[in-house]
């Protein structure tokens, strides 16, 4: 099959990660796929230097410009599907195909859960010119039927695989000593999040239960980088804790950072699909406290494979924190279910197993409608 | 049997000797030869050399170096103090060797005050007619100069020795560039990683430190676009300068599809070890250039305002391609009238080079 996988954002997270690993594993799996992304993009800089093909296309905005580079791409290449990720590139895709002979199906892949606005473009958008929907989650993909009102069969919830052989358990203690970072602690309870500051993400809830009682001691590592960086440094600072507080700012390869960990804590509170970092901290083999936030509930099943909270409730992440810390029976219980459930459910092999089953059935059925 | 020079020096008398040279990274890398040559006629003697320290990579590792000094570029922007603690630990270091012999290989004036501050017995450097007496007086041995701009400069460093007596076999005069284990290792695992171990692939680096010596992007683009519709894979090198990260670039957004892009990623000592494992080496008159030709990979090398005679690829199976219809290159200037741009460069149509390409590749398989 050849696949043409488009993306104009041009940040860098789980989003993009998805679409570069994606990528890879359908051209290990022998399909041919190209991405293309704007110049100045982080995928394009990631994917040719993984060895990904990846082709320069002016698609960060809609622009004429980017319409024509598109339909000649369409042409050129002639793919089988498109794999579509952001709104910018799904429009220019959307619009560079009408009235092409043999336009290729549409597949949209909506890693976010903002909302969809129900207007008569947005509609002729999903409803006509995408063949079929794909959602990082089961919450996701309820959400697409309900606001755009698709055909339940052209909506399909797929899972962010991850890579079982990277993210597994390890040493805690061996992980301490290798990053030897001052102030982390080498016995003592350290809690973390790995996550891109950003408001939604719920940092600050974090900070605030760590003042709690009972939670004294403990020791909190925040991985990662963002626009919230300042305010969350002068928040650790406001409220004390700048003896017991890391920040690693944005790592490379984050799996000695989790196998640091105790317990891992995610208080995000809109805005998820399925938190890559969430199934990467279950499969190390950590406890996580999280919320039901998007798709984040087909993932952590409360007392199950993780703790649960409400959102933006300081009180019940201090409770869910002292409840752990309290109970290495529990800690050990929940890190062990959620290890079961992510071998089982989130392995990159069954997201690309499960991608080529919408591939197919889409090209399937564009087969039959034209027959 | 020729007697060579009346004042040859006896090499059996040699303990130690000392190399310097203090110019840029491919300028250091042609001087390896002259460490080999050494070494293989006086196998007795202990041999160091003095470079700039971000050129040290060049050198370390050498069977015939025993010690590679370094001078810090950023010691000018040092305090006089600090400056003068660098100087005179390196001094110290230096003096404490007790050399016997200085090759002296460029016109850097510390060459001149090296040689009479050490007290070596015998010194040599080029003999450069405008300077001074203090320069004359500071070697007691200086080489001739060609009068024309076609002698190598792996011949060039030789004459160094040739003039004291020593006349340099063929098979020493190979460069000489040892990657080491770590590097090697690296290499491979990012090989593997990319699907390329033990896949012939093309190493291409297509940026130089100077805009005058590259090739326009767009070029580079057609050619990459050429070479991949013909199912080769090229794997593409640059520098960490912002410079050659926005030629890059330039180049990658006009591709059909992006190369393996490692720019700014490899350290020197990787790019060998990368280009050791190269089909071929395909870029402009650099270091790399130079770099490929010591790992024993064929190159092909775009020429413009730089002389082929002088800066060719050495000893190895290599095309140049170059104008042949502006009469006036090799210049030795920074693009034409200093303009930045040379035309005789800009003007190489990608035919060329993709016909010297297959040349090389077919003369490999065969």
């Amino acid at each position: 099959m050849k696949i043409l996988h488009t993306e104009s954002s041009c940040g860098w997270g789980g989003q993009e990660l998805r679409v570069l690993n994606e990528a890879a594993g359908m051209l290990r799996r022998g399909h041919e796929v190209l991405i293309a992304a704007p110049t100045e993009s982080r995928i394009f800089e990631e994917a040719s230097r993984h060895g990904v093909p990846v082709r320069a296309l002016p698609i960060r905005k809609k622009t004429l410009l980017g319409l024509r580079a598109m339909r000649a791409l369409l042409t050129s290449m002639a793919p089988s599907i498109v794999n579509t990720h952001s709104s910018t590139d799904t429009w220019t895709v959307a619009l560079a195909s009408v009235g092409l002979r043999d336009a290729p199906p549409l597949v949209r892949t909506r890693h976010i859960s903002a909302p969809i606005p129900n207007n008569f473009t947005s509609r002729w958008l999903y409803r006509r010119a995408t063949a079929s929907v794909v959602t990082t989650g089961e919450a996701l993909r309820l959400q697409v039927i309900r606001e755009v009102g698709l055909d339940a069969d052209r909506v399909t919830s797929v899972p962010t695989g991850i890579d079982l052989e990277r993210f597994s358990p390890g040493d805690r203690l061996a992980a301490r000593r290798a990053l030897g970072i001052p102030g982390l602690p080498d016995q003592g309870v350290i809690i973390g999040i790995v996550a891109t500051l950003r408001s939604w993400k719920g940092h600050r809830y974090l900070v605030d239960a760590m003042t709690g009682q009972g939670l004294e001691l403990a020791h909190l590592l925040i991985v990662g980088d963002g626009p919230g960086r300042d305010n969350l440094t002068a928040q650790i600072a406001a409220t004390g804790q700048q003896r017991r507080a890391t920040m690693a700012g944005n790592q490379a390869d984050v799996v000695p950072w989790l196998r640091a960990m105790d317990i891992f804590v995610l208080p995000s509170y809109a805005n998820e699909g399925v938190p890559q970092a969430l199934m990467q901290a279950m499969a190390t083999g950590i406890p996580v406290v999280t919320t039901a936030v998007g798709a984040i509930g087909e993932l952590v099943r409360p007392d199950d494979t993780g703790l649960v909270v409400t959102p933006q409730d300081v009180p019940a992440i201090q409770a869910a924190l002292r409840r752990l810390m309290g109970d290495a029976a529990l800690r050990e219980r929940l890190a062990a279910a959620a290890l079961a459930h992510v071998r089982m459910h989130c392995s990159q092999e069954n997201m690309l197993e499960r991608m080529e089953a919408v591939f197919n059935s889409t090209v399937a059925r564009r087969a039959v409608r034209e027959a | 049997m020729f007697s060579g020079p009346r004042d040859s020096i006896d090499f059996s008398t040699v303990r130690r000797a000392l190399v310097v040279k203090l110019r840029h990274h491919g300028d250091v890398l042609l001087t390896s030869p002259v460490f080999t040559a050494l070494k293989s006629h006086a196998p007795h003697a202990s041999i160091d050399a003095l470079v700039y320290s971000d050129t040290a990579d060049m050198l370390t590792g050498h069977p015939a170096i025993e010690q590679v000094h370094g001078i810090g570029r950023q010691w000018k922007e040092l305090s006089t103090a600090a400056r003068l603690s660098h100087e005179w630990k390196l001094f110290s270091t230096l003096r404490s060797r007790q050399y016997d012999l200085l090759i002296h290989l460029s016109e850097h004036p510390r060459g001149a005050w090296l040689s009479r501050a050490l007290g070596v017995r015998h010194a040599v450097a080029p003999n450069i007619s405008s300077k001074p007496n203090f320069w004359k007086k500071s070697f007691t041995h200086r080489f001739a100069q060609p009068l024309n701009a076609r002698r190598h400069m792996v011949e060039w460093n030789l004459d160094a020795l040739r003039r004291l007596g020593l006349q340099p076999a063929p098979e020493d005069r190979q460069l000489m560039l040892v990657a080491g284990a770590k590097a090697d290792a690296a290499v491979e695992q990012r090989l593997q990683a990319l699907g390329l171990d033990g896949q012939a692939f093309i190493h291409l680096h297509p940026a130089s430190r100077w805009e005058f010596k590259c090739w326009p992007t767009e070029r580079t683009a057609r050619l990459i676009n050429a070479l991949q519709a013909r199912g080769l894979r090229v794997v593409m090198t640059a520098a960490p300068s912002e410079d050659e990260r926005l030629h890059v670039t330039r180049i990658l957004s006009q591709t059909e599809q992006a190369p393996v892009n490692l720019c700014g990623e490899l350290s020197l000592k990787e790019m060998a070890a990368l280009s050791a494992r190269a089909a071929l080496f395909v870029g402009v008159d650099s270091a790399p250039m130079h770099i490929a030709a010591a790992m024993g990979t064929p190159v092909v090398a775009l020429f413009g305002p730089s002389g082929e005679a002088q800066w060719g690829p050495w000893m190895v199976p290599h095309r140049v391609v170059s104008s042949a219809d502006h009469p006036c290159r090799p210049c030795g200037i920074d693009g034409c009238g200093g303009g930045k741009v040379s035309d005789c460069l800009v003007t190489l149509p990608e035919s060329r080079v993709l016909a010297a390409i297959d040349e090389l590749l077919a003369a490999r398989s065969s």
